[in-house]
């Protein structure tokens, strides 16, 4: 997989004047064929999307008498709203950091945060420009448009721009990246759809479901022949017919281009695709069998010839309106099964330093109750996970809590909430993604590339290193 | 099913007389229609669009009754049977299922049915939530409804919506309650903003085209902000189920006490009741409006009202909805003048659907011949309809009579894609929609059914098709003890299907698939691939030919033309 260097200068073009080219483009010897291994070793990157947003209130707790009794008092009206204190049974799980725990159904994520392979990342959240209550309540602060809606958070967080969006800040490296992987196709996948964070310029994602590789149509026998319906030339004709831009219309040659690529896959990775690196796969977890098959491919890593690869994994039913005290905890046990599941593989396989896994949501809730649920809020907190991660820490300061302002929905006594108590984001997405994007070996001008607003941020010093190397 | 067999072999007996119609409309032009207007065309369908005329068509599927048979009754006498069979086993999802697809496939009233399958992707419920798992009697009397609502006004079908205690429990205004200084309770926000984002309004304020409205300061304008949802969130409280102690507490919090929608309980079908004391009292101000303080008498039933008449009444919803409906039953991508039309036709019949949908189905840019040539007119067909227009097409036969579908969700193995199964409120896939990397989104085009599409989903659907065209689809039974699946393609059945025949002739086979399943636009190409595919099938090898090898050869070549033309991207664009 060797690319030219006028085929590659061609490409560095779309991002920007040569000036503003990374370090090792610029080291190459004139007249020399690039090399396409930026990268010989590997990493990978996944994303584990909590889908519908993620109270992180009930998440990460500050567990200090003084935020603790605020947040009694934000949700007292259920009590399966408020967790118990850790000296209770069934209370939340104290970690190895001042004032913090974890949902008691978390005790994976408590242990791996002891150990020093998990981080929190507190009250990140989508930003054009670094806000405080007061820009908000002046209304001088410019503002993410499309606040509090699902479906334009959930491409904001992805994509940083509401629902449209064409391309993703995980495509967008990936675009930096993917020369280093022998077969591209592979270096950008989900398990759970479409998803926009995956789309870059030129890379493309492909989709896996936990059932492993579909081969379309036909059935290959013994002597390597296929056919359909046991005749050979049906399976020839299928075939071309769906994947040869036969027709003009461009949703045809659209789902043509889609299939040729199924086909093409499945010759690759189904011969590549190991069984299960752990033994069982926790029943019943959706999330847990699609971070299999991730680990199923990251196994395959060498024989594909693989070297930065990203992954977009899927949680449903984080939209907890209602019956908020059961739904919450069952979804958070599934997701700490999940993690389990995909770090025991990890480690089977040898890669736990090699890749790093990081929650994201379409927002955070609100610190009032609604009854026996929650609604939709803005900034929240997240994990972030693996043997590189700098663990055992908040990359970040917890928020503080206020208390509501009786007759109104108002947290006047924080600066860190507004209405209903929902955080105003501390740390903007822009910020944790350069962060991922260095990890996996970009630099400061090419994160720049991929996060126009990046600059804004004047990265916090006191926030400190997310990854130990 | 019968009666479908029988009006097929009269559709190949009259191949002659294809001069047809007072409206000269031709047999490709019929069943393009119908594949825009119904879950697909049939010979007698497009035979009857032929004779009557399209507007006459519609006219007259506008009249049809409802169902005999509705989804809730249906779904009734199943439980009964089952629960009969064995005390601890109950109807389900399942059940709603088979009921969606019996009407689908073989209901006469083949407009109102789409509609509804169209709402049901505007208004969303789904299974996928538990909420909607575990009351799937409730669903079932959700469908009902909006096949009830599908030609009534907006602002009728608007309140039968959130009224209905399946929406209720899906976005959880079902028990929401007033807010209360003394716990810190806030009124739940979940369906006063999707009513608004997603249901009628939608985020920025348009043009009766469909365009945005741009502001003084060159932005688009916001229709509603975080206190107009709370405002409406107030309106929201104080709704909950129709019980025999209602307006108790009791029966505001547990309704009869059961959390089993399979019982016979009324207050899963009934819309929701209003209960004062659980309303909100303090002022409620959202969308320009303001209802006073009603500390003294607090009126679910009047805040309600008026909520719905001021979002029924803004200027939003008929380019809003009319937008949608051209993009479920025409093109993914209408010009701004087709928009315009259609929502014009919306303001002129006081928002009623039918008549907006009868503008959606005969608006020039839809009826247009010169449509099926354009690169970029029509849209993907999502997977259901893709099924139901392959099983419409070439007959099918259901055992029981019940059409006992499995559900097709699964991506890999089936359609990705069930009836009532979108993964949220926000459906299967978004109208705005642009696939990424793809000359629709070079094109700044959108292609919402795309969002279904992917490496996995592709292979999964020609995989589902090829199997199901051998071996039928569905449960073996009521009982599961039959000896082949339930629903099966009438020239698996019969001998004498006249598809079965045409198959000696590849050449007239293939042709006859394009014209009712591709309304004969199937590239040349294509088309002479599939003949030569098809040709290449002959097992008839000694002279006379065994009655075993003609059938082989007929079977194996009906089904592979049909697994191409299904497969192929041509019919997979509906244009």
């Amino acid at each position: 997989m060797h690319t030219t260097r006028r085929k590659f200068l061609a490409r560095c073009s779309q991002y920007g004047a040569a000036s503003r080219l990374p370090a090792w483009a610029l080291g190459l010897s004139a007249g020399s064929a690039l090399s396409a291994q930026r990268h010989s070793d590997y990493k990978a990157l996944v994303c584990v999307f909590l889908q519908g947003g993620n109270d992180a209130f009930n998440t990460v707790l500050r567990t200090d008498n003084f935020s603790w009794e605020r947040y009694h008092l934000a949700r007292q009206s259920s009590t399966l709203l408020a967790l118990p204190p850790a000296d209770q049974p069934g209370g939340v799980l104290a970690l190895n950091a001042k004032g913090l725990a974890l949902h008691p159904k978390l005790p994976y994520l408590q242990a791996l945060f002891n150990n020093g392979q998990l981080a929190i990342v507190p009250n990140v959240g989508p930003l054009v420009e670094p806000i405080t209550k007061k820009s908000f309540e002046d209304k001088t602060a410019r503002l993410p448009s499309k606040l509090f809606s699902h479906n334009d958070q959930q491409s904001t967080w992805q994509a940083l721009a509401p629902e449209g969006a064409g391309t993703g800040w995980g495509g967008k490296m990936l675009d930096l990246l993917h020369e280093s992987n022998a077969q591209r196709i592979f270096s950008a996948i989900s398990t759970a759809g479409n998803a926009v964070w995956l789309t870059g310029q030129q890379v493309r994602q492909y989709q896996l479901t936990p059932a492993g590789v579909i081969k379309l149509g036909v059935t290959t026998d013994r002597m390597g022949m296929d056919r359909v319906f046991n005749v050979p030339e049906v399976a020839e004709a299928l075939k071309d017919i769906v994947s040869g831009a036969h027709d003009a219309h461009m949703m045809a040659r659209d789902l043509a281009a889609v299939a040729k690529r199924s086909m093409a896959a499945e010759k690759s990775l189904s011969g590549a695709l190991p069984r299960s690196p752990s033994q069982t796969v926790p029943a019943a977890n959706l999330l847990a069998k699609q971070l299999d098959v991730v680990a199923r491919c990251i196994a395959a890593q060498a024989t594909l010839g693989m070297h930065r690869q990203i992954f977009f994994v899927n949680q449903w039913g984080y939209d907890t309106h209602d019956m908020q005290g059961a739904r919450h905890a069952s979804l958070l046990e599934e997701l700490d099964r999940a993690m389990a599941h995909f770090h025991a593989a990890l480690r089977a396989l040898g890669k736990e330093n090699e890749v790093t896994a990081f929650t994201a949501s379409d927002f955070g809730r609100t610190m009032t109750a609604n009854g026996d649920g929650t609604d939709h809020g803005w900034g929240g907190h997240h994990f972030v996970m693996g043997g590189a991660v700098n663990g055992q820490r908040t990359w970040g300061q917890m928020p503080h809590y206020g208390t509501r302002v009786p007759g109104s929905n108002q947290f006047s006594d924080s600066d860190h909430q507004i209405h209903n108590g929902i955080l105003l984001p501390d740390i903007a997405i822009e910020e944790l993604g350069a962060e991922l994007a260095a990890w996996l070996g970009l630099t400061l001008s090419e994160q720049r590339e991929i996060f126009p607003l990046l600059s804004r941020f004047d990265a916090s010093t006191t926030r400190g290193q997310l990854f130990r190397t | 099913m019968r009666a479908l067999k029988r009006i097929l072999g009269g559709w190949f007996a009259g191949l002659a007389f294809q001069a047809c119609a007072a409206a000269n409309i031709s047999e490709a032009d019929a069943a393009r229609f119908l594949t825009q207007a119904t879950f697909g065309p049939t010979p007698t369908d497009i035979a009857h669009v032929q004779r009557i005329g399209y507007e006459a068509w519609i006219d007259e599927q506008l009249k049809l009754p409802l169902p005999a048979i509705s989804h809730q009754a249906y779904w009734d006498t199943r439980h009964r049977s089952i629960i009969a069979r064995n005390p601890k086993s109950r109807a389900g999802p399942g059940e709603v299922v088979h009921s969606f697809w019996a009407h689908a496939l073989g209901g006469p009233d083949q407009l109102r049915q789409r509609m509804a399958f169209a709402l049901s992707e505007i208004f969303v419920i789904s299974w996928a939530d538990n909420c909607i798992d575990n009351a799937a009697r409730s669903a079932a009397s959700y469908l009902d409804m909006l096949g009830r609502q599908a030609f009534d006004s907006y602002r009728h079908t608007i309140e039968a919506v959130t009224l209905h205690p399946a929406m209720g429990c899906y976005l959880s205004h079902l028990r929401n309650q007033k807010e209360d200084e003394s716990t810190g309770r806030m009124p739940d926000e979940n369906y006063a903003r999707e009513l608004m984002q997603l249901f009628s309004i939608g985020l920025y304020e348009l043009n009766l085209d469909g365009s945005l409205r741009i502001g003084a300061n060159g932005q688009p304008i916001e229709t509603y902000t975080a206190s107009d949802v709370a405002g409406l969130a107030k309106v929201m409280t104080g709704w909950s189920w129709d019980c025999p102690t209602w307006p108790s507490t009791q029966c505001f919090l547990h309704g009869e006490g059961t959390t089993d929608g399979a019982s016979s309980a009324m207050q899963y079908v009934r819309n929701m009741k209003p209960y004062q004391q659980f309303h909100a009292t303090s002022e409620k101000r959202f969308l320009g409006v303001e209802i006073p303080s009603q500390r003294f008498w607090p009126d679910p039933t009047s805040s309600l009202k008026l909520a719905l008449d001021t979002i029924a009444k803004h200027q939003n919803v008929a380019p809003f909805l009319s937008k949608q409906l051209i993009q479920r039953f025409v093109t993914s991508n209408p010009s701004s003048a087709y928009v315009q039309r259609v929502a014009q036709a919306y303001l002129n019949s006081q928002g009623n659907l039918g008549q907006t949908l009868k503008a959606v189905l005969l608006d020039a840019e839809a009826r247009s011949p010169m449509a099926t040539s354009s690169l970029t007119f029509g849209k993907v067909r999502e997977p259901i309809l893709r099924l139901s227009a392959v099983m419409r097409a070439l007959g099918v036969h259901s055992r029981t009579g019940s059409y006992l579908l499995p559900t097709t969700d699964d991506p890999g193995r089936a359609l990705g894609q069930a009836p009532l199964k979108a993964p949220s409120v926000f459906n299967f896939f978004r109208p705005g929609y642009v696939p990424p990397g793809t000359e629709t989104g070079s094109r700044h085009l959108v292609a919402p059914e795309m969002q279904l599409v992917h490496e996995t989903s592709i292979a999964g659907y020609v995989n589902f098709m090829r199997d199901i065209l051998f071996a039928g689809l569905g449960a073996h039974g009521y009982d599961n003890l039959a000896s082949s699946p339930d629903v099966q393609f009438s020239f698996n059945l019969d001998e004498n299907d006249p598809w079965l025949t045409l198959a000696d002739q590849p050449g007239n086979l293939v042709a006859r698939l394009n014209r009712v399943m591709t309304y004969d636009t199937l590239p040349s190409y294509t088309t002479s691939r599939i003949v030569s595919a098809v040709s290449s099938i002959d097992y008839r090898t000694s002279t006379p030919p065994s009655y075993q090898q003609i059938r082989d050869t007929r079977l194996t070549r009906l089904r592979s033309a049909i697994l191409l033309v299904a497969s192929s991207p041509t019919f997979l664009v509906q244009r």
